[in-house]
C-alpha cells in the first residue's frame, strides 16, 4: 500500500515515518505541505493520501479537492488537531476518513484500511 | 457745590413727605404699615390706584375694617406682628398679582412694634396654577429617581434627603437631618464627601467619585456627583451600581469565557500536533525497546557458552538477527526521536504556561507583573491564529513592574494580537507574502506603553471612533460578537486607569497603544475620585 503523508511540522512527518517504517507492506512519503503532495502524486500515485487540515498556503481542504479531481482512486483521510466548525462539515464530505490528533498507530492503520476499502468500492 | 462735612452724616435732611409720597405713587409697588396693634399707619404706592385708594386713605383702619376685601390680610400681619418675616405671592385685587413681603418692625430692644408690607406686580406671565402644577412635576420627578439626593450645609450638616427609590440601597431618610455627614456614613466615605465638597465649593466644578460600602463581594458600590449649589451648600447625588457593577462584571466574565472558547480550538491545535509526535516517537521508542531486548537476549545466549555451535555460526546468526530487527535504523533513529520528543514536551508545556495565566478568571488582585512575560504569552496563546500568515515581531523594552492584574492585561493583549491577525487575514495574506504583526513595549515616564501594529485591511475612519463600543463588529457571525475592544476599554480605562488609542490607516494597517500606570490605578480601596469627563485631566 503506498501512503502519502501531508503535514507542515516537520517533527510530525518525523514521528510518522519512525512508527511506520517496520510496517510490512506500506511504502510511505511525506510531504511539507499541499502543493508538494500534488508534484509527489503526479510523479506517482498513492492508494491513500493523509493531511493535516491547517496548513500555510494551501490548506488541507484545498488538497483533498485537488486530489479528489486529479486521482479519484487515491482515498482521502484527515488527520487533524482540531476542527474548525465549517470547514469540518466540508472536509468530511471530501474525505474518506478522519482521525484526531493524537492518534496511535493502531488507529491510523485502521481509518487507513476502511478508507482504501471505500475507495475501491466506490471506483470499483 | 459744598461738600458735606463728615461730621454731618449722622444727621440726615429731613424728608419732605410730600415729595416721598409722590415718588412712591410713581412705583409700581404698595408699601403699607401696621402698629402692634393692627391699626393702618402707613398706606402708599402706585399699585393703590388701580385698586381705587388714594396714597394714606385708609390710614387709621383696623385689619378687621380689611377682611371683606383682604381676608388673608388678617392672617399674613397676624403672623408677621408675631415676628415672622416672609413672602407670599397672591393674585387677589383684581387683574393684580402681587409679591408680597411681609417685615416685622422692631424696637431696638427687638420687641416687635409693628409690621411693613411691601408689594410688587408680579410678571404678567404669572400663573400661579402652572407653577404649582410645575411644581408638582418637579417633585414627582425627583421622587422617581433612583437616586439620592443630599443637601448639605458649608459644615457638612445634612439639610435635605431625597431617598432614592430603590429599596434596596442603605437609605438615607429624615433621620439623617440635620445631622453631620459623619455620623450617618462611615467615616472614610464621610471624609471623600467632605473632601470633594470642599473642593467643589472652591472649583463650583462638579466631582464623580466611586466608592463601595461593605467587604469584598458584598460591597455595595456607588457613583456620587458633588455639585455646587448656592450660599456654599452642595448636592450630593447618589447613585447605587452595585447591581450595574455585577453586570458589568458577569458580561467581561461571558466575553472572557468566550474569548476563551475561540481560543481553546486554536490552542487545542497548537498543543495536539506536538502531542501526535511525542506519542508516536514513544510508541516507536516503546518498539524499539522491545527491538533491542530481544537483540540483547540474543547476544547473551550466543555468549553464554551454553550454545555449542561454533563462533562464526553464531557471529553470522547474531548479523542476521540484527538486520531482521533493522538495528542500524533503531540506532540511527533513536537519538533524533529522544530530541524531538523533547522538543515536543518543551513546546506544549510552553503553551500551557502561557495559558495559565487564563486558568484563574476570577482572580482580579492587583500584582506587581512583567508586561513583556504577558507580551510573550499572548504571542504564545494566539499562535494558532497568526503563525500561518504573519511574521511576528517583539522589541521589549526594559521594564519595571507595573501594578495590575495580569489575567485581564494578558487578556487584552490577547485580543490585541487576535484582532490584528484578523486585520490580516481580511486583506488577504499569501504564503509568499506574509503579513507583518509588530508588538512595542516601552517606558514613558510613569508609564509602559505597548503598541500592537498590523499592516492588515485598517479601519475605515468614519468606524474608527466605535470600535471600543459594545458590540461594534465588522467580523463574520460566528468569528466574534464585537466584544473584545469593548471589553479592552474597560479593562485598561476603567479598571486600570490607563488608555487605550488607535491609529489606523484604511488598507494600510492599525496600531493599537495601551498605555499603563506603573504604579497601578489610581483607586485607594474604598473609593477614587475621577474629573467628570471621560480622559479628561488624565495623561
Amino acid at each position: 500500500m503506498k501512503i502519502l503523508f501531508v503535514d507542515d511540522e516537520p517533527h510530525l512527518l518525523a514521528g510518522l515515518r519512525r512508527l511506520t517504517h517496520p510496517l510490512r507492506g506500506w511504502s510511505t512519503r511525506f510531504a511539507n505541505g499541499g502543493p508538494e503532495a500534488l508534484r509527489m502524486l503526479a510523479e506517482q500515485p498513492a492508494d491513500v493520501v493523509v493531511t493535516d487540515m491547517r496548513m500555510p498556503g494551501m490548506d488541507g481542504l484545498e488538497l483533498l479537492r485537488a486530489v479528489g479531481s486529479a486521482h479519484p482512486g487515491t482515498a482521502c483521510v484527515v488527520l487533524t488537531g482540531f476542527a474548525e466548525a465549517g470547514r469540518e462539515a466540508e472536509a468530511s464530505s471530501v474525505a474518506n476518513g478522519w482521525l484526531s490528533k493524537p492518534c496511535t498507530l493502531e488507529a491510523l492503520t485502521q481509518v487507513i484500511e476502511r478508507a482504501t476499502q471505500q475507495v475501491a468500492r466506490t471506483t470499483g | 457745590m459744598i461738600q458735606p462735612d463728615p461730621a454731618d452724616r449722622t444727621s440726615a435732611p429731613p424728608i419732605d413727605v410730600g415729595e416721598l409720597r409722590d415718588v412712591l405713587a410713581a412705583l409700581p409697588v404698595l408699601l403699607f404699615s401696621f402698629d402692634a396693634q393692627g391699626v393702618s399707619v402707613l398706606s402708599e404706592g402706585g399699585l393703590l390706584e388701580p385698586m381705587q385708594y388714594r396714597p394714606g386713605e385708609t390710614v387709621g383702619w383696623t385689619l378687621n375694617d380689611f377682611a371683606p376685601l383682604f381676608p388673608d390680610l388678617i392672617e399674613h400681619a397676624g403672623r408677621c406682628l408675631r415676628g415672622e418675616m416672609f413672602s407670599t405671592r397672591s393674585s387677589e385685587a383684581d387683574a393684580l398679582s402681587l409679591d408680597m413681603h411681609w417685615i416685622p418692625r422692631r424696637s431696638p430692644d427687638g420687641e416687635v412694634i409693628g409690621m411693613i408690607g411691601f408689594a410688587s406686580e408680579t410678571s404678567d406671565t404669572f400663573d400661579a396654577t402652572a407653577l404649582e402644577r410645575s411644581h408638582r412635576d418637579y417633585r414627582a420627578l425627583l421622587s422617581a429617581l433612583p437616586d439620592h439626593i443630599l443637601r448639605l450645609h458649608p459644615d457638612g450638616t445634612v439639610l435635605t434627603v431625597k431617598p432614592a427609590t430603590d429599596p434596596r440601597a442603605a437609605q438615607p431618610g429624615p433621620a439623617w437631618v440635620p445631622r453631620p455627614i459623619d455620623e450617618v456614613l462611615p467615616p472614610d466615605i464621610a471624609a471623600l464627601l467632605l473632601r470633594a465638597a470642599g473642593e467643589v465649593q472652591v472649583s463650583r466644578r462638579e466631582q464623580l467619585l466611586e466608592y463601595g460600602i461593605g467587604p469584598g463581594d458584598a460591597a455595595e458600590h456607588f457613583e456620587t456627583r458633588v455639585l455646587p449649589a448656592q450660599d456654599g451648600q452642595v448636592l450630593v447625588i447618589v447613585r447605587d451600581v452595585t447591581r450595574r457593577r455585577a453586570e458589568e462584571a458577569q458580561q467581561q466574565q461571558s466575553s472572557k469565557l468566550e474569548a476563551l472558547g475561540r481560543l481553546s480550538a486554536g490552542v487545542a491545535h497548537e498543543i495536539n500536533t506536538p502531542i501526535q509526535f511525542v506519542s508516536n516517537n514513544v510508541e516507536f521508542m516503546s518498539q524499539a525497546f522491545g527491538s533491542m531486548h530481544e537483540l540483547l537476549l540474543t547476544y547473551r545466549a550466543a555468549l553464554g557458552g551454553s550454545d555449542p555451535r561454533p563462533w562464526a555460526e553464531r557471529a553470522a546468526d547474531l548479523a542476521a538477527r540484527e538486520k531482521e530487527l533493522d538495528v542500524d535504523f533503531l540506532l540511527g533513529e533513536v537519538p533524533q526521536a529522544v530530541e524531538e520528543t523533547l522538543q515536543g514536551t518543551r513546546r506544549v508545556s510552553t503553551i500551557v504556561r502561557a495559558m495559565k495565566v487564563f486558568s484563574h478568571p476570577s482572580a482580579r488582585e492587583l500584582v506587581e507583573a512583567d508586561i513583556n512575560d504577558a507580551v510573550a504569552n499572548a504571542v504564545v496563546v494566539s499562535a494558532s491564529h497568526h503563525k500561518l500568515i504573519a511574521e511576528v515581531e517583539l522589541d521589549l523594552g526594559d521594564l519595571p513592574p507595573v501594578l495590575c492584574v495580569i489575567g485581564e492585561i494578558t487578556q487584552v493583549l490577547l485580543n490585541l494580537v487576535i484582532n490584528a491577525a484578523q486585520a490580516l487575514e481580511a486583506r488577504g495574506v499569501t504564503e509568499g507574502r506574509k503579513g507583518r504583526i509588530a508588538l512595542r513595549t516601552r517606558q514613558e515616564g510613569e508609564h509602559v506603553v505597548v503598541t500592537v501594529t498590523d499592516d492588515g485591511i485598517g479601519i475605515p475612519y468614519e468606524e474608527q471612533a466605535r470600535v471600543f463600543e459594545a458590540f461594534y463588529t465588522t467580523k463574520e457571525v460566528g468569528v466574534g460578537t464585537g466584544q473584545g475592544l469593548s471589553l479592552a476599554w474597560t479593562i485598561v480605562v476603567d479598571n486600570h486607569d490607563g488608555r487605550l488609542a488607535l491609529r489606523s490607516t484604511p488598507g494600510v494597517g492599525t496600531t493599537f497603544e495601551m498605555c499603563l500606570p506603573i504604579a497601578g490605578p489610581a483607586r485607594t480601596k474604598q473609593g477614587r475620585a475621577t474629573p467628570p469627563l471621560v480622559g479628561q485631566g488624565r495623561q
